[in-house]
């Protein structure tokens, strides 16, 4: 015991592990970052079912428990009582701190919730783990989300859950110092130099790379060029594991524009997730790329922000980032599968909830009609859907969890200029098939 | 040190020890000559050693104090004072802060209690009672702490899950449950620190007791706790600390935001974007959250450095 | 305290902790686990022996530490012990039976062109809702009723039904309509029910008031032991291949749901066969030695000095100094490691703006080690002087003193008297910290994540303890190895515990020589 004394890190192995999401892809779904995915490390759980019968953890008189962070508790809250007047049973909203793992952990023991709200991203790993039941809406309930939105809670071909927002990263400026955005990078690099020499700014962008790089805010360098990017789609559209395309020679082309950028010191492994919003709220850098998670910061600084789609690289089209999107998962292993699976599919494809928890997270809504809604009156809504309105989901496949790390780390080694775009990318890319090929 | 066998007073520290229990009482120490007795040269090592100990945490106190509360990158100084992080802290019901801290309080204080109590009772053993495995059994504590702690919270948390199916009471998500696995780790390298200690104790107080017809349990509980109190502060103070901090096994044990501890609490408001947005109440609380260490050394200051002064044993 | 209480005090607690033992043998025994509930016996006869009759008086001592220790300490290091010989981690922690019926389940799919039906959960009148069969009740969109049990779907008089607006049957003749309560605690034979329809597919609820007509599409061979998915045209194959279902026509594709299965030394041997990590052991294992040794060098250094320098009498506001002084040992370690990670930021960060330095602290190997092991101080100093500030008491006040004489002979002192007296009493301690140190997989994985790396690839990290870069083996697959990294474990353990043993000797020496 008394070691956990000496530095309270210390304990942490895992946690760290954990931790190492906040250094990896959005801030919004750190689960799959860090180097090498470790937030595994965390996985826990059993092979065997607990001895005896019913787990008595859970109240017994709860009908049904759901899970969410604690920013969307209270809108849950409000229609998890709802449901449960309309049905005359007890429902329990619990708030957890690091879902994706506890929700693994707790599931695989017996323990989990009925309900966890989450992000697409972990579906495949979910999967992988038998945590998560389909869920199965009808085609005229699914025909009002955005297809991009319903598409990303698809795993080989089944749905999983309900979405209810979609987030993305996008060129956030201060208007005050720059009027109109960019519209290529070009034209923002000679607009930040430009300021800098004027003394208005200290630096041009402010982008989250860090000295073990991020492959979410790398990616879209790479797919700003026809055949650069991760994983290439199968006729499907699925991703496909066996089809990594990282050096390709479009994706090369991104490297390179990273390695210019880095060399101009527009791009500087010095900015992580810890200064990165502090840079732009500072006015230190004119332009930030970042996601709607970085407005609310923004708005108390006082910066008079604009967001944009992000710019067009030259010699390929625009930069087009990941999509995320969020959504309700039902357990596999809920003890209250009916209920679970009837507030899902008949709570959440509401407007009403849709709005409620738009209110709460500020990211657009993943049902159409509330995305027009809130569209027409709140333009920050607007401008991050449009930022990503020709983006890809986040792969869900388990294989992204051998590419966060090495494609990171190998962006950022491009970016400081310790080896060159295509060598640099090559070596990552036959890391990364090194690591799906270990299973 | 250890006392085995050794004809006492072999070790010029029991001579003094047996004053200052006997009442005897210590030559004041002659003052000193250099620099006119002063301790001004401490004072300066002590100042350079607080600038040490404390500028990152002057940035700790900055981003508290700022209320657009980024861990800004320049400022070592705080730019004037608010407290809206504090504000913003108290008032989150989804973040139920002084929950957390009432938590933490029961079980690091539990915790810390009932572990210094085995503790002392195994180190007893080992120092006062001869017996075969005394020695391999004490290099088998210190071995325990060996294996990486990291790995064996997924099984402790596979273990207690199945012990909730049996004695709910202490199973996951419950306070009990939590502080008897933190137990696990109470003897480890703690009764080496107070065997240590114990053996400082001299041997012939423990003989004259036994003369007098004073059972072992008497000599433990009337005398040896009592002539020990300094190295049981100590290790309570250790141990305090050690759970007040833990927040790996208690964030898989606690999923209940009510039943968190600060640990727990805080370690959430860095994941993901929270890092971000919600850093100034996470220093904040930080901040708040090393009060009670704080006042706990100083109440304890006495025992710690204080030296024997409750020891007459006559 | 006199006899007699002490003898009652003793045997209320004695009887206390047999009833207790009772107690939790009774619930063992009602949750069937015999082997526990001899163990349990077995530890109750066991604080009987010790306890009431006057042998093993050390025993008496030992036996709570014990307990939990053996409990809570070396069953879950045996538990992870035994999990090293297996493939547990994601994707193969259930049973190969679990995993078969997962991807079936999994495979149900809408079958095209099916309506989708308004459902009521009943049961035939009279029935008992917590037994009886379950039938659904449906509505389908042109409003028609049918009644769907497991012989199959059957058309419903529409004279008596009783329908909300949406469509959902709420009446029936016949029928005794569950309520949401009572239906889902019919939950597990809800998601079994699929009322058979004509063209192979089963009418299936999707929650409590809809169901669709669905076909699992991959079904399971028991006796080739092989699972079809005919949603492609031909139907795909799967054979079992190390503890997958691996696609037999082309082997890159397999369901990711696999199961767990022994795998005998694999694990073990794969630490000493596989080519990365021998390439970068010798490096990584130097470091991560020079690190722990540093750290609990350096710590112990600078607490000791410090307890030393604050235990003059004559000094005031000594309360003050020491208070503030064990600050970065009462924040959370997390919060400051990420603090120092932001001090050491080359462009923004203050160590180098205070110093005017532009030294890459986290981007270069030199740098990256510095600040690992500056942080390291820092966060451990506390504990030492903390520790040492005790272990001082038990120094006689003459001997002390003697240490604070100002000037060479002050140095003399503390080296020859001093220091080795404190050594007995925390010598295990920076053993034990050295261990800690030696696994510190926080500490780097909140300033550097074990970087920076080559510049070719992420396997070697200039900052790496073995435990990072093994675990970023076991964890970067598709399905991150628990079982390997808890094999990786055990072998740092054992390479700890080798390390230690001059360590052991020394203290034991130490120990003597008093």
């Amino acid at each position: 015991m008394h070691k956990r004394a000496l530095g309270a890190v210390a304990v942490t192995g895992v946690a760290a592990l954990a931790l190492s999401a906040c250094g990896g892809s959005s801030p919004t779904t750190p689960s799959n970052t860090g180097a090498a995915g470790t937030s595994k490390a965390t996985t826990s759980g059993t092979p065997e079912t607990p001895s005896g019968t019913a787990a008595p953890v859970r109240d017994a008189n709860v009908d049904l428990v759901i899970w969410t962070d604690a920013d969307r508790s209270k809108a849950v809250q409000k229609y998890a009582d709802e449901f449960a007047a309309e049905n005359g049973v007890t429902v329990k909203v619990q708030i957890a701190t690091d879902t994706r793992t506890q929700f693994k952990d707790a599931t695989k023991v017996g323990k989990g919730p009925d309900v966890v709200v989450g992000a697409h991203d972990w579906l495949g790993e979910l999967v992988q783990n038998s945590t998560v039941a389909p869920v199965n809406l009808s085609s005229d309930v699914a025909g009002k989300f955005l297809p991009s939105a319903v598409a990303a809670t698809k795993f080989n071909g089944q749905a999983y859950g309900v979405p209810y927002a979609v987030e993305n990263i996008g060129l956030m400026y201060n208007k005050d110092l720059v009027p109109n955005p960019p519209k290529t990078m070009d034209e923002l690099v000679a607009t930040g130099e430009k300021l800098v020499k004027e003394g208005k700014a200290k630096q041009v962008l402010s982008q989250f790379v860090s000295k073990v790089g991020n492959a979410y805010f790398a990616y879209p360098y790479l797919s700003a060029f026809p055949e650069g990017g991760i994983f290439a789609t199968k006729p499907n559209g699925d991703y496909d594991p066996n089809k990594l395309i990282v050096n390709t020679a479009d994706s090369v082309k991104g490297g390179e524009v990273l390695a210019d950028l880095g060399k101009k010191k527009i791009l500087s492994t010095n900015v992580d997730d810890t200064n990165q919003d502090a840079l732009f709220d500072t006015k230190a850098a004119p332009f930030m790329i970042s996601g709607p998670w970085s407005v609310a910061k923004a708005k108390e600084a006082g910066i008079n922000y604009g967001i944009a789609p992000l710019p067009s690289l030259t010699g390929g089209g625009a930069m087009q980032p990941f999509l995320g999107v969020q959504m309700f998962y039902v357990s596999s292993k809920a003890k209250n599968a009916a209920l679970a699976q009837e507030f899902v599919t008949n709570y959440i494809p509401r407007k009403d909830v849709q709005l409620a928890l738009f209110e709460v997270g500020k990211r657009p809504p993943a049902l159409k009609e509330a995305y027009d809604e809130v569209a027409a009156t709140d333009p920050d809504v607007k401008a991050w859907y449009e930022a990503g309105v020709d983006g890809k989901p986040m792969p869900n496949i388990p294989a992204m969890n051998s590419v966060w790390g090495p494609f990171g780390q190998a962006t950022a080694d491009i970016i400081a200029g310790k080896a060159g775009a295509k060598e640099r990318l090559d070596a990552a890319a036959k890391e990364i098939a090194a690591n799906i090929a270990k299973g | 040190m250890s006392t085995l066998n050794a004809p006492l007073p072999a070790d010029p520290r029991l001579d003094a020890r047996v004053e200052q229990q006997t009442g005897t009482p210590t030559p004041a120490s002659p003052k000193r000559k250099g620099f006119g007795g002063s301790v001004w040269w401490r004072h300066a090592l002590g100042v350079l050693a607080l600038m040490w100990a404390l500028f990152p945490i002057l940035f700790i106190y900055s981003a508290a104090t700022n209320p657009s509360g980024t861990l800004n990158t320049a400022s070592l100084w705080p730019s004037g004072f608010s407290t809206a992080n504090f504000t913003a802290l108290f008032n989150d019901s989804s973040r139920p802060f002084w929950s957390w801290y009432k938590n933490s309080m029961i079980i690091s204080f539990s915790g810390a209690l009932v572990a210094v109590f085995i503790g002392a009772c195994a180190a007893f053993a080992f120092s006062r009672l001869r017996f075969t495995g005394r020695r391999p059994g004490m290099m088998a504590l210190l071995l325990t702490t060996f294996f990486p702690a990291t790995l064996a919270i997924v099984a402790m948390y596979i273990i207690f899950a199945g012990i909730g199916d049996v004695l709910p009471a202490i199973g996951l998500n419950t306070v009990t449950g939590l502080v008897l696995a933190y137990l696990g780790g109470a003897l480890g390298a703690n009764v080496w620190l107070l065997k240590g200690y114990f053996d400082t104790v001299p041997r012939e107080l423990d003989e004259a007791a036994i003369v007098d017809g004073a059972s072992h349990a008497r000599i433990f509980f009337t005398m040896t706790l009592r002539l020990v109190m300094p190295i049981l502060v100590t290790v309570f103070m250790l141990v305090f600390v050690g759970l007040y901090g833990e927040f790996m096994l208690a964030s898989v044990f606690l999923t209940d935001v009510e039943s968190q501890t600060l640990g727990v609490g805080l370690y959430g408001m860095t994941l993901g974007n929270d890092a971000n947005t919600l850093f100034g109440r996470f220093t904040a609380g930080a901040l708040l959250g090393s009060i009670p260490v704080m006042l706990l050394y100083l109440a304890f200051q006495r025992q710690l450095v204080g030296g024997l002064t409750t020891g007459s044993v006559k | 305290m006199t006899k007699p209480i002490a003898l009652a005090i003793k045997w209320v607690l004695i009887l206390a902790t047999m009833a207790g033992i009772l107690w939790i043998a009774t619930r063992l025994a009602q949750a069937g686990n015999t082997i526990a509930v001899i163990i349990a016996g077995a530890v109750g006869m066991g604080i009987l022996a010790i306890y009431a009759t006057r042998r093993s008086v050390p025993l008496k001592y030992l036996v709570p530490g014990l307990l939990f220790m053996i409990l809570f300490q070396l069953w879950p290091v045996l538990y992870t012990v035994s999990l090293s010989t297996t493939n547990y981690g994601d994707g193969h922690l259930y049973s190969k039976q679990e995993s078969v019926t997962d991807i079936v389940a999994q495979s149900v799919r809408e079958v095209p062109n099916t309506p989708r039906y308004k459902m009521s959960v009943a049961t035939k009148e009279g029935g008992d809702p917590t037994t009886a069969d379950l039938v659904l009740l449906l509505t389908k969109p042109d409003g028609s009723t049918f009644v769907g049990d497991k012989t199959g779907l059957q058309p419903l008089a529409a004279t008596g039904v009783e329908k909300t607006s949406i469509g959902k049957i709420t009446k029936a003749p016949g029928y005794t309509v569950l309520t949401a309560k009572q239906a889902n605690a019919r939950s597990k034979d809800l998601s079994a029910i699929a009322v058979p329809t004509t063209d192979g597919g089963g009418i299936k609820p999707v929650g409590l008031s809809e169901a669709f007509e669905g076909r699992a599409t991959v079904s399971y061979d028991a006796a080739a032991d092989r699972l079809t998915d005919d949603a492609t045209q031909p139907p795909a194959v799967y054979a079992p291949k190390d503890a997958r279902w691996v696609n037999v026509a082309d082997p890159s594709q397999s369901f990711p749901q696999g199961w767990q299965e022994s795998v005998g030394l694999a694990n073990y041997t794969r630490i000493f066969t596989d080519p990365t990590i021998r390439s970068g052991f010798v490096g990584i294992f130097i470091w991560n030695v020079a690190f722990a040794i540093a750290s609990v060098l350096t710590t112990f250094l600078l607490g000791m000095l410090i307890a030393l320098l604050f235990n003059d009498p004559r000094l005031r506001g000594k309360a003050v100094y020491r208070s503030l002084l064990i600050l970065p040992y009462a924040l959370p370690g997390f919060v400051t490691a990420l603090v120092w990670k932001g001090m050491f930021n080359q462009d923004y960060g203050i160590i180098n703006q205070t110093l005017g330095l532009s030294v890459d602290w986290l981007g270069t190997p030199a740098g990256a080690k510095a600040a690992i092991l500056i942080t390291n101080l820092w966060l451990g100093f506390p504990y030492m002087f903390i520790v040492c500030t005790g272990a001082l008491q038990s120094i006689p006040q003459d001997v002390r003193e003697a240490a604070t004489i100002d000037g060479a002979n002050a140095f003399r002192t503390l080296r020859s008297i001093i220091m080795p007296l404190l050594l007995v009493a925390v010598g295990p301690l920076l053993l034990a910290s050295f261990a800690f140190n030696f696994n510190n997989f926080g500490l780097i994985y909140l300033l550097t994540k074990g970087g920076p790396f080559n510049g070719a690839d992420t396997s070697i990290g200039s900052s790496d303890l073995l435990i990072t870069y093994a675990y970023r083996l076991a964890f970067s697959g598709v399905a991150p190895n628990y079982g390997f990294a808890a094999a990786v474990s055990v072998v740092i353990f054992l390479l700890v515990a080798l390390m230690s043993i001059p360590g052991f000797r020394r203290t034991k020496a130490l120990e003597e020589v008093n």
